[in-house]
Formats: structure tokens, C-alpha cells, sequence
């Protein structure tokens, strides 16, 4: 799995690439500890290229989506195929999270 | 051991996929029932959850227990986990799967706790925000109107509560009423009533007496609140008319279920 960051205005967005599972959620995890650490408040997580997210995955999205509530930012998901897409429908992530269809629409909402 | 959760989820989410879902379900259970031993609860929330979606589409328009039983389950893992925001939502869903499936009894349980994690989660972020585990120390406050929306939402859901356990648990207005005919008692006793014979400071049977009768919007007349012991009456009587309909609004609602 591979993080990438570029930053659009005051948003980081943050393309993700592969599959996140079990295996490669801690680094998932180190690399949103970074951005909250640089004090990130508006982070917009791109699924373009994600193929697969297990509930490992899952879990490091809600732990960074609560973090980042807590400091008093925001994040958003995109691009998710329709595969991740079941994924949050099947487990009800969808009403918690802000998922939009493309990065323009994500980034007008911020 | 991680490769084995990695192969069974990943071989559930295929068969998610294939349609084929009682198969899908067991394999979520068994991967959700490792992190509850690794004590991951918010992977084994998230593992349950998909085993209840899986009964749900299972279930079509069928029986929808098994779906209502893993998202019960599912939500006291996200408790576990303290992350309540989930947990409510989870509740939730297992409240409405219970509720097509005529399970009133779930539905209950489901709906008080959905409410009851909903209030914790904004206790927590309203009071606790400070022991949270974030990294860094919040720099920006939330806004103001967030704040104030929450805690009115609080403030709400605690009245709720207390009044009537979120129209599930109805005896609890009895309380409520009982307490507050009681406490009323007590502060007319401070006070001076007009009784037929004389101004008089009333002792408690008579100030309970009157208490209820006031309480209960009867009015006698046969004793009359004087100075402050008037305001006192006129609140108690708003809270008579207020509580008394809560009280039926929430035993029909309940038990007309059955």
C-alpha cells in the first residue's frame, strides 16, 4: 500500500493505492499520525486506486476520522469502486463518514 | 495469525460478493470473534457489522433476527471500544431489524441503548474532550454553535432519560411525578397555606395532600397557597399537566407493541 499527499488550497488530500488490510494498516496509521501532527485540519482521502479494505483498514479510518473531530477537522472520502463502496454500506460507515463521487465535488464541501 | 484473519475476511468479502451469504456471515463471526480475543474491538465491531449486513440481505424481506442479534452484537464491541458515535448507529440498526422481525422486546433494549450510547458520545465529547487520545493538544476549539447544539442535544437526551428512559421505560415517570409531589410537599412546608379555619404553616400529610391535589390539576380550594407557596403551586401544576400525558404516551407506546 502506498500513501500519497499533495495539497489542493488548504486541503491535504491523500491518495491512497492498493489494499489495506490487516498487514499494512499500522502503516496507514503512522502516516495519519504524521498529518496530525502537522496540525492537518482538512484532509479529503482519495480511493482512486484502492482495490480492497479490510475491517483493520476500516478501523484506522474511524480512529483518524475521531481524531481529527476532536482537533476540530474534517475529513472526506472519494473515488471509492463499488466494491469499497459495499464495504461501507455493509457496515454502516456511510452515515458516519462524508463520501462524495469526485475529488471537485469533495473539495467544494470543504 | 494476522495472514489467517487477512485469508478468512478476504475470502468472506468473495463470498459477500458471490452472493453467497450465510457462508460470509460465518466467516466475519469467526474473524470478529479473534480480534474480541485479541482485544480489538472496533476491528470486531466492524467484522460483526458485516456479518449482520450479511443476514440482513440474506433475509430479503424474510426473518431478520440474525441480522438484529450481529448488530447488537456488533454495537456492545463498539462500546467496548468506547467509540459510542458507532455503537448508536449500530443499535439502531439492530433496533429496526428487530422491529421487522416483531421482536419488540429487541427493539426496546436496541432503542434505549442506541439513545443511551448517542448521549454518552456527546457527554464525552462535550466534558471529556481533554482525555482524548489524540497526539496533539486541540489547537482550534470546536465552534460555538457546534458546542451549543450538542449540548442542547444533551441537555435533551438527559431530560428524556430521566423523564421516561426515551419513552422505553415508562415507570419511570411514576418516579419522576412521585419525587417531584414530594419535593413540592416539602417546600410548602416552608410556606404558609390558608386552610378553612386559619393561616397556617402545613405539616407534611397535609402538605402531600395538597401537594397531589395540585399536582394532579384538581383543586379542591380547601386549601389555599399563600406568597411564595403560590409560585410553588403553579409550577407544580405545570408539571402535573406536562408529566401526566408523558406517562400515557409512554405505557401505549410500549405496550401496545404487544
Amino acid at each position: 500500500m502506498k500513501v500519497k499527499e499533495e495539497k489542493v488550497d488548504d486541503v491535504l488530500i491523500c491518495s491512497l493505492e492498493g489494499e489495506i488490510n490487516i498487514g499494512n494498516s499500522p502503516e496507514l496509521r503512522k502516516a495519519f499520525e504524521s498529518i496530525i501532527q502537522r496540525n492537518e485540519k482538512k484532509v479529503l482521502v482519495d480511493f482512486l486506486n484502492v482495490y480492497y479494505i479490510d475491517s483493520s483498514g476500516l478501523a484506522t479510518l474511524i480512529e483518524m476520522f475521531h481524531r481529527l473531530k476532536k482537533i476540530g477537522g474534517t475529513i472526506r472520502f472519494t473515488n471509492m469502486n463499488q466494491k469499497i463502496t459495499n464495504i461501507f454500506e455493509v457496515t454502516k460507515l456511510h452515515k458516519l463518514f462524508f463520501i462524495f463521487e469526485n475529488r471537485e465535488s469533495a473539495l467544494k464541501d470543504f | 495469525m494476522t495472514d489467517d484473519i487477512k485469508s478468512i475476511e478476504k475470502e468472506a468479502h468473495r463470498l459477500l460478493e458471490e452472493k453467497e451469504y450465510q457462508k460470509a456471515a460465518g466467516l466475519f463471526y469467526q474473524v470478529a470473534d479473534t480480534y474480541i480475543k485479541g482485544r480489538q474491538y472496533q476491528q470486531a465491531a466492524l467484522c460483526l457489522a458485516q456479518a449482520a449486513g450479511c443476514w440482513a440481505l440474506k433475509a430479503g424481506e424474510k426473518s431478520f433476527y440474525n441480522a438484529a442479534a450481529m448488530y447488537e452484537k456488533a454495537a456492545k464491541q463498539a462500546e467496548s471500544a468506547r467509540d459510542f458515535e458507532y455503537a448508536s448507529l449500530l443499535h439502531k440498526h439492530a433496533a429496526v431489524c428487530y422491529e421487522r422481525d416483531l421482536e419488540y422486546l429487541g427493539f426496546s433494549e436496541c432503542f434505549y441503548r442506541s439513545k443511551e450510547c448517542y448521549r454518552t458520545f456527546l457527554k464525552k465529547s462535550l466534558f471529556h474532550a481533554h482525555k482524548s487520545k489524540s497526539l496533539t493538544r486541540p489547537s482550534q476549539n470546536p465552534s460555538l454553535k457546534d458546542l451549543t447544539r450538542k449540548f442542547i442535544s444533551w441537555c435533551f437526551l438527559t431530560f428524556s432519560w430521566i423523564l421516561w428512559g426515551y419513552g422505553e421505560r415508562p415507570q419511570r415517570t411514576i418516579i419522576f411525578g412521585c419525587l417531584l409531589i414530594l419535593g413540592f410537599a416539602l417546600l410548602y412546608t416552608c410556606g404558609f397555606v390558608m386552610t378553612r379555619e386559619a393561616v397556617v404553616r402545613p405539616k407534611l400529610p397535609e402538605a402531600l395532600y395538597f401537594s397531589v391535589v395540585t399536582f394532579t390539576t384538581v383543586g379542591y380550594g380547601d386549601i389555599v397557597p399563600l406568597g411564595l407557596n403560590k409560585a410553588f403551586a403553579v409550577l407544580e401544576a405545570f408539571g402535573g399537566v406536562f408529566i401526566t400525558p408523558v406517562f400515557i404516551t409512554g405505557l401505549f407506546r410500549k405496550y401496545l407493541r404487544f
